[in-house]
């Protein structure tokens, strides 16, 4: 099922690629211009979706939904999301604390106090590190 | 100046203070890579990309390679001792190394891991030493046609070997060219797919795409796992002596796996895990006990373990010499030299001569070290898999997105990251393999640029690729490969449907 959602996927890029890509200009074959490229790799891309969808070794055995803990997934990817807009609203010190306890607790670290204390050291050791010692502009 | 000469100059430059420094920790940080399950070497460079901006190019270059071909040596570690494999290439080496471990071995297996790496690691590097340069000599002469020939053969027998389904193979490797084609056109200087967003119009950032679909997605493959204790089979320093018996067997089985891994190294895909899979058929074929193999035989620890160290040497020849990575890890590289704007190919042995035998150089010595600390440290690296995983992984993956950030200053950057990375997540659940995607990306350019000036020189003239001789011979083999596949899918279609 998963790996079908996943060709279907790739159909949807493929197909709005292509779609995109006959805006542009194709030239022709002693000149090709800046489409060319982009409406055979889209076509290909549609065929060979295609292909895979009909091919009969698309019943490989493939790790699938076997083994996907989709609470946690779901949550580490929810807190990533968050993670990005609160970067911009209060920072890279503050953030980064909430973010990175929220994910010890996401991964069932024991504990509010270690986590707390390791998450606000972690934080504020990369800012020095990636600020002051590499010279990196952070928010 | 002769290659010998070049290379003692390369030892000079790679045993300055920074560089030899950038060796340790390369070699260090690919040995605790290839330890921890979770955390691939290619995940690890992709990581790192960013944090090198300002580091010196070679230092840095020496660093990612140290990292490349330090995983290797670690991941054998975790293989013996916990039957859990530190990276794809030490898969194999569970079957007996672990079995010799359960038998009281394992320091034996661990030793012989560790030798046969070094012997097979180091006859990598003398034909790397000797075939990059005679090779970047030969595509002096190479035009658009050739690139363009090379870059479609690489691909073709990338889809080939990558261990999945060829055509969802092919289908990433398509991706991959589709991903590339965004942003500026560079020979009409169009907008491509952009949609009015200007990070799209520079393209998109090659590293940050790796950071996510190799980084961010085994970082959450790792963090969705409930937390589990390994069982560790303990090793004393003093058992880390392979018996005359053990030794005996273990020579032939190193220099064959050399052999066997520098000539796929050569290849396009994933040449560590194919050379280690070679490398255990071949011995297995060749014991007088077959029967031995997966309950302890030592031959197929030897055999593999030197092949994928061998493999990492070899890899390097077509990305130093062409320019073209033919495996996820050399892409890698190649955006590791790219990041310092240092364009390897046919011309990088004249242009920036200090780096290339300074980067070799390296390797010899990273090999060395590697012998040293791995086997008087290999209860430290072991003991490092008591690091619980839940800790480390959030404050990996922080490091990602930290790094990721600070490429452009770009919060477009880590939604791409992110996005990135939960699709490599979903890819590798559904088979569909992420490298080829990479490779895709970074040959597209290549084989855009390859064509379309092809196209304008001939005049339109296809067969132009096929008169050219060096381009004929590599497209040829290209369309064998294609025809021998198709043959291979329309006898078992035939089959399957009783005709």
């Amino acid at each position: 099922m998963l790996e079908r959602i996943a060709t279907c996927f790739f159909l949807g890029v493929s197909l709005f690629y292509l779609f995109f890509a006959q805006e542009l200009s194709f030239g022709m074959i002693a000149a090709p211009k800046a489409g060319f490229l982009p409406i055979l790799a889209g076509t290909a891309a549609c065929v060979l979706t295609v292909a895979v969808w009909v091919s009969r070794k698309s019943k490989e055995l493939t790790a699938g939904i076997t083994g996907i803990y989709w609470r946690k997934l779901f949550f580490i990817i929810l807190g990533l999301i968050f993670y990005i807009i609160f970067l911009q609203i209060v920072g890279y010190i503050a953030a980064t604390v909430m973010f990175l306890f929220y994910l010890f607790k996401v991964t069932d670290t024991v504990g509010w106090l270690a986590p707390g204390v390791l998450s606000t050291t972690v934080a504020i050791s990369f800012f020095i590190v990636f600020v002051k010692l590499l010279g990196v502009i952070l928010p | 100046m002769d290659i010998v000469d070049m290379l003692l100059n390369g030892f000079y430059v790679s045993l300055s203070l920074s560089n030899l420094l950038a060796c340790t920790v390369g070699v260090l940080l690919g040995t605790l890579v290839g330890v921890l399950p979770g955390i691939g070497p290619i995940g690890t460079i992709a990581l790192l990309l960013p944090l090198s901006f300002n580091m010196n190019a070679t230092a840095s270059i020496i660093m990612f390679a140290g990292i490349y071909y330090g995983a290797m040596f670690g991941g054998s570690t975790t293989s013996i001792l916990l039957n859990v494999p530190g990276e794809a290439a030490s898969v194999i080496t569970c079957m007996d190394g672990h079995a010799m471990a359960k038998k009281g071995r394992g320091g034996a297996a661990l030793a012989v891991a560790a030798i046969g790496s070094f012997i097979a690691g180091t006859m990598g590097l003398i034909g790397l030493t000797f075939f990059a340069p005679m090779l970047a000599d030969a595509a002096l002469i190479f035009g658009p046609p050739e690139y363009f020939s090379i870059a479609v053969l690489g691909l073709i027998i990338l889809t080939r070997l990558t261990g999945t389904s060829m055509l969802k193979s092919s289908l990433m490797a398509v991706v991959g060219i589709m991903l590339g084609t965004i942003g500026l056109d560079s020979l009409t200087g169009i907008s491509r797919f952009s949609f009015g967003i200007d990070a799209l119009q520079r393209g998109i950032e090659f590293s940050v795409i790796a950071m996510g679909l190799f980084g961010v997605s085994e970082l959450l493959e790792t963090m969705i796992q409930p937390t589990i204790k390994q069982r560790l089979q303990k090793v004393r320093f003093r058992e880390l002596y392979p018996n005359q018996e053990e030794w005996r067997r273990s020579i032939a089985p190193i220099f064959r796996g050399g052999m066997i891994g520098f000539l796929a190294g050569l290849l396009p895909g994933p040449a560590g895990i194919i050379s280690t899979f070679a490398s255990y058929a071949v011995e297995k074929k060749r014991s007088k006990n077959p029967q031995e193999f997966g309950n302890g035989a030592i031959e197929g620890v030897a055999g593999p373990e030197s092949a994928n160290n061998a493999a990492a040497s070899a890899t390097m020849i077509p990305l130093l010499s062409l320019g073209l990575p033919f495996s996820a890890g050399s892409a890698i590289l190649l955006s590791g030299f790219m990041i310092h704007g240092i364009v390897p190919g046919p011309t990088l042995i004249n242009q920036h001569a200090d780096l290339f035998w300074g980067l070799i150089a390296s390797m010899y010595i990273g090999n060395v070290l590697l012998l040293i600390i791995n086997l008087p440290l290999v209860g430290i690296f072991a003991s490092l898999l008591k690091t619980p995983l839940n800790i480390l992984m959030p404050i990996v993956l922080v490091v990602t997105i930290t790094g990721a950030y600070s490429i452009n200053n770009s919060f477009f950057d880590l939604a791409l990251l992110i996005g990135f990375g939960i699709l490599g997540f979903f890819m590798k659940r559904t088979g569909y393999d992420p490298a080829p995607l990479i490779i895709g990306l970074i040959l597209g350019p290549t084989l855009e640029t390859g064509l379309t000036q092809s196209l304008i020189i001939g005049n339109g003239n296809v067969w132009s690729f096929f008169t050219r001789p060096i381009s004929g011979i590599i497209l040829g083999i290209g369309l064998f490969i294609i025809i021998y596949n198709l043959s291979g899918w329309g006898g078992s279609w035939r089959k399957d449907s009783g005709y």
